[in-house]
């Protein structure tokens, strides 16, 4: 596939229209950014004049920054998160505000409060989030990168759904401050592009220490791109067996088999391994009570006073019990309520502490065979992206608390992961998931270079919008 | 959970729950707490609770220079009510 070039003014002020033009049908963005003035002065930089797009729950300077909450309708950033300031510094031209699930809280992109994305291959079907707007302007060939956020598999998902490069390095890779949190043990700032060198190149530019996120690393930012289409031969690769097992037979599976046997004829070494099956099941259960428990906490912040949409009533209390009521969609009352339960002194113990645990636990069980190997792979989902209306899902199933949510696992242990388009299954998209120990994203690049390959979806976009 | 404990909860944490708000959050509840009997087949005994992926070191010390200021006005941008550079709240003591 032919890889569009962007060089100059035009194929910025191209990608702001095709943005615009894509708004009725897709619902992608929250606001729009006019490149006109970024436009007259743009950096030279690895990322000169590459139109981009960021999701709204970071913060630019001058910008309505709503995280797709009715809280934070009115809310104007008044200064650049950092990975903005790297952006502008490398040439990146912003052309919009993407949707998202409401602070980032979701995995559908259904609950924000400027409405459902859809999905360019089947307009009735999810985008998957809490990334999906930034997924599919890069899917549908408005821009060729757009910026997310992964707190369980908020980047790696929904390009898994949408076609296209979802990337989520180390913990502390890059750094997240401007990033509205969500929980701060788990969130990663993420990104996709339409290809795997782009993918390398992104993360050059983003990278490094940040001494106003006292989480991220001071390692050196390595040239990533070197590693695209080095040789794999006698990689180490690890396949998810539990995730295998739990899937039904499907195009999914038949496919993901092809790619395992294209990574061995590549020279890769290639074996399945399977994980303690108690420990698979309390992946989603863990990641649901620590990332409520922390969202409650972080989010205490947002009752009107001091910023965003403040409702006038006759004591301070109220006007905050009147804000959090207008503003907080159901979606996160729900999950605000059970994380404050879960940290409720006589449930420390039983749910909060004991989750903190498990965590531990999955990750030393994960850790333990991956720290003998170079990665471990398996599908980013068991099938294409699920209806908007009406699909329903037997949630203590193993296919779905392991199949469709084992990638949390790389949010618990910091580890890089990237999901990279494998091809259609029932004719939609669905993507192969690399995780690689903590800070070998070399690693992740070239084994994602190699699957590329394998599938020819290079540069993949769909161009009907 | 009862349809008023859940509202109850909401208000501990500064927001009402409508009657069909509280009646999914009491759903979910029940699943929860099915997917937490989980938690009882794991021995975490001797287990050190995991809140961080993996310690980042920042040791270091630096010269207490200013630096990322925001203006007043700035600070003070998004607030709904101001007067003379406070935030303006109803009255606390009446």
């Amino acid at each position: 596939m032919q890889i569009k070039d962007y060089t100059n003014a035009a194929s910025v002020r191209e990608a702001y229209e095709k943005v615009l033009q894509a708004q009725e049908k897709l619902n992608a963005s929250i606001s729009f950014i006019d490149p006109e003035e970024q436009l007259q002065a743009v950096p030279e930089g690895k990322l000169q004049y590459m139109p981009i797009a960021i999701k709204d729950n970071f913060n630019v300077k001058g910008m309505v920054t709503t995280a797709a909450s009715r809280i934070l309708d009115n809310y104007v950033s008044q200064y650049d998160a950092t990975v903005i300031e790297k952006l502008r510094a490398a040439g990146a031209v912003m052309v919009c505000k993407s949707n998202l699930d409401e602070l980032a809280m979701g995995g559908t992109n259904l609950t924000s409060f400027a409405g459902a994305v859809h999905n360019p291959y089947d307009l009735e079907r999810i985008s998957g989030g809490s990334s999906g707007g930034s997924a599919v302007l890069v899917a549908c060939g408005a821009v060729p990168a757009a910026l997310g956020s992964d707190t369980g598999d908020s980047v790696r998902k929904p390009a898994s759904f949408c076609g296209v490069v979802g990337v989520k390095p180390s913990y502390g890779r890059i750094s997240r401050f401007g990033l509205i949190p969500y929980a701060s043990s788990l969130d990663h700032v993420g990104y996709f592009t339409n290809n795997v060198a782009d993918a390398a190149k992104m993360l050059e530019v983003l990278a490094g220490r940040d001494d106003r996120d006292m989480t991220s690393s001071d390692r050196p930012v390595e040239n990533y791109s070197e590693a695209v289409g080095k040789d794999i031969k006698g990689k180490k690769i690890l396949v998810f067996g539990n995730v295998i097992d739990a899937l039904p037979d499907s195009e999914t599976k038949a496919l993901f088999n092809k790619y395992v046997k294209a990574l061995e004829e590549k020279g890769a070494v290639v074996k399945t391994v399977h994980f303690d099956p108690t420990l698979m099941r309390a992946i989603l259960p863990v990641y649901y009570i620590i990332a409520n428990a922390e969202a409650t906490a972080n989010h205490s912040n947002l009752d009107g006073i001091n910023f965003g949409h403040r409702v006038e009533a006759d004591s301070a209390d109220e006007i905050m019990t009147a804000t959090r009521t207008r503003g907080f969609g159901p979606w996160i009352k729900k999950r605000f309520v059970i994380g404050s339960y879960a940290l409720f002194e006589e449930n420390q113990e039983r749910i909060f502490r004991k989750a903190q645990k498990i965590r531990r636990l999955i990750v030393d069980e994960v850790l333990k065979e991956l720290k003998e190997a170079d990665a471990l792979i398996a599908p980013a989902s068991g099938a294409g992206a699920p209806l908007i209306e009406g699909q329903s899902t037997d949630e203590l199933s193993d296919e779905y608390l392991i199949a469709e949510n084992h990638m949390v696992i790389e949010n618990f242990a910091g580890l890089p992961s990237m999901t990279v388009p494998m091809g259609l299954s029932e004719g939609l998209p669905v993507g192969l998931n690399i995780s690689c120990n903590a800070f070998r994203e070399a690693d992740m690049f070239s084994i994602a270079a190699a699957v590329e390959e394998i599938s020819g979806l290079k540069g993949n976009v769909k161009e009907d919008y | 959970m009862k349809i008023e404990e859940i509202k109850e909860l909401g208000r501990q944490i500064r927001f009402e729950c409508s009657d069909e708000e509280a009646a999914s959050i009491a759903a979910d509840f029940d699943l929860l707490e099915k997917q937490l009997a989980f938690f009882e087949e794991i021995d975490t005994e001797n287990v050190e609770e995991m809140v961080y992926p993996f310690d980042v070191e920042t040791v270091f010390l630096r010269e207490d220079v200013e630096n990322d200021v925001l203006s007043r006005e700035e600070v003070l941008a998004n607030v709904s009510r101001v007067r003379e550079g406070h935030v303006v709240v109803p009255k606390v003591v009446r």
